[in-house]
């Protein structure tokens, strides 16, 4: 098996300093029993530009991360900064695509107004608020859908109103939540290829969090892999597949399979950890 | 018995070469107003069986034909359309005042987590007390006049309103509230942008069942003594032993409650159309 690397990995990447950097990040949620902790001293880091996406077995508390790194959550112990910044709550620059569209998508707006909101308070001038949303929704290919309401759309349709919604305020880091893990295979395979030539063409910075394996491993420049919860990093593996990426060809390589084989063995193994000792070690 | 249904559904659904369950289930092209004048005509018909049939005497449920007769009498009768008016006046009052004080009320406890609990028990235990239960009270407190109608109508439907304002905001999306955190907005901006919108679905619920709420309680409190109103032109009829005209009247009245329903459903549909393509696609 190969050995589990450790930050930094990407040649040229250490250089400049870290858009996102996790320190010793820990949250425990307050019960009646005492805190019980989620997730405990996560640490990693992504370089701008980068596409990282985060793994784990379910349960492992990938959300809670999410939302942490996103200042949704307030964190126990640790540090998220961003751009060398401690992060304290959400923040401009920071844009976050969630797994249920249906719940994050405003009802009562239409399309082009569901992306417009997050320019709504920065004193933006109409007519550039109207070219920008005008241009993310065509970079998701549905500059058409514009006026209709997301109900009166498809799951993957709903899902690419979310990410040009992410993608109007032109963030420095889109921070997804198993975006695709609610829509079927074929719909999930072209977001995959809409979301990679939407970050070569943005060149933003993408935290990805998924269960899927294949999934990570196909998209991202690393792989970050945790633990079962309280969930820890047990690996943090540089993707070296060549880009552009393709659905078959791509996962046809040896290197794929080698990758693919290793996060499923790493979070395997973790999984079992816990189920034997009930605390991984 | 949902879900044998259910099951059955789907297995005429599988058993279809093409088509799914939604085809499977469509009654056809035909619209939808001409099945409701449908079943309007078969009451008639269904009615003036019963009386022909000398089910029952013809003092106690005259014919269909001679009460609308009577009922085309009343609508072109100036006095009984100044009793419309009046019946429509008292249930507009209602609303407006129950509207305008349980709307905000239950957003604020439905908003304040501090404030839901202890008054959801209040809430349960007022809305169980009818409000005929108040008519003695209120006869005596404001007479038989137009006040009296307004406040038993109020007190009944205070409380479908409330409650629906109450839950439309419990119920808000807690991924919408986060999506709008994540786009840095404030308590105000949350509320005005996510709360109040996703609430308005579930009052526009609220103030369809209030109004035909409001219309009965009114109408009961005309026929049980108020001095103006539709009711009372009933119980003046009753009393001149016309059983044509009373019946003519209750047809009326029904047709007003009918107008009211569509009415309601018909601004809903305009005002919060993304509550009904939850209701449909939700689940």
């Amino acid at each position: 098996m190969n050995p589990v690397t450790t930050r930094p990995q990407q040649p040229g990447a250490a250089l400049d300093t870290a858009v996102l950097d996790v320190q010793q990040l820990s949250k425990s949620y307050r019960s009646r029993k005492g805190d019980v902790p989620a997730v405990r001293s996560i640490e990693f880091a992504v370089h701008a530009g980068q596409f990282v996406s985060v793994v784990g077995p379910s349960g492992c508390g990938k959300t809670t991360l999410m939302m942490c790194i996103a200042g949704l959550l307030p964190i126990s112990g640790g540090a998220v900064m961003f751009r060398g910044e401690r992060m304290s709550g959400p923040r401009d620059g920071v844009a976050v695509v969630f797994q249920d569209y249906s719940r994050s998508l405003f009802p009562w707006l239409t399309v082009e107004k569901n992306v417009a909101l997050p320019l709504r308070d920065r004193g933006l001038p109409r007519a550039e608020i109207r070219q920008r949303v005008q241009e993310s929704l065509e970079m998701v290919g549905l500059a058409h859908a514009a006026g209709l309401h997301p109900w009166q759309l498809s799951g993957g349709m709903q899902q690419r109103v979310a990410i040009a919604r992410g993608l109007a305020v032109r963030p420095e880091m889109l921070i997804m939540d198993e975006p695709f893990a609610s829509v079927d295979a074929q719909t999930r395979a072209s977001l995959e290829d809409l979301l990679l030539k939407v970050w070569a063409e943005t060149g933003t910075t993408v935290l990805f969090v998924t269960h899927d394996i294949d999934e990570a491993v196909y998209l991202s420049d690393r792989v970050v892999v945790l633990s079962q919860g309280p969930s820890v990093v047990v690996a943090d593996l540089p993707v070296t597949l060549d880009r552009p990426r393709d659905q078959i060809a791509t996962k046809q390589t040896p290197l794929f399979g080698e990758l693919r084989e290793h996060v499923y063995s790493l979070v395997m193994a973790s999984q079992r950890r816990t189920s034997l000792s009930g605390e991984p070690s | 018995m949902a879900s044998d249904v259910h099951v059955i559904d789907q297995v005429e659904a599988d058993a279809r070469p093409t088509g799914g369950p939604v085809a499977a289930r469509r009654w056809g092209p035909t619209p939808d107003w001409v099945l409701g004048v449908a079943g309007v005509v078969t009451m008639f018909v269904l009615w003036d069986l019963v009386v022909r049939a000398g089910a029952v005497s013809v003092d106690s449920l005259p014919y269909p034909a001679d009460t609308l007769q009577r009922a085309g009498e009343l609508l072109v009768d100036a006095t009984f359309l100044t009793e419309v008016v009046q019946t429509l006046w008292a249930w507009l009052l209602a609303m407006l005042v129950a509207s305008a004080v349980g709307i905000p009320l239950g957003l604020l406890l439905g908003y304040f987590s501090a404030l839901y609990r202890p008054s959801s028990s209040v809430v349960h235990a007022g809305r169980s007390i009818p409000s005929s239960a108040f008519l003695p009270i209120a006869i005596l407190m404001f007479g038989l006049g137009t006040q009296m109608k307004v406040s038993l109508a109020i007190y009944a439907i205070f409380w479908p309103i409330l409650l629906n304002s109450m839950y439309g905001v419990r119920d808000t999306e807690p991924l919408m509230l986060a999506t709008g955190r994540s786009m840095g907005w404030t308590r105000t901006r949350l509320l005005t942008r996510v709360v109040l919108p996703s609430a308005a679905p579930a009052i526009a619920t609220g103030l369809r069942v209030a109004s035909s709420t409001a219309l009965i309680v009114v109408l009961s409190a005309e026929l049980l003594g108020a001095t103006n109103g539709v009711g009372t032109v009933i119980t003046t009829y009753q009393q001149a032993q016309r059983p044509d005209f009373v019946y003519a009247g209750i047809l009326l009245v029904g047709l007003l409650g009918m107008g009211l329903y569509y009415g309601f459903n018909l601004v809903e549909r305009l005002v919060v159309p993304w509550g009904q393509a939850q209701r449909e696609g939700g689940r």
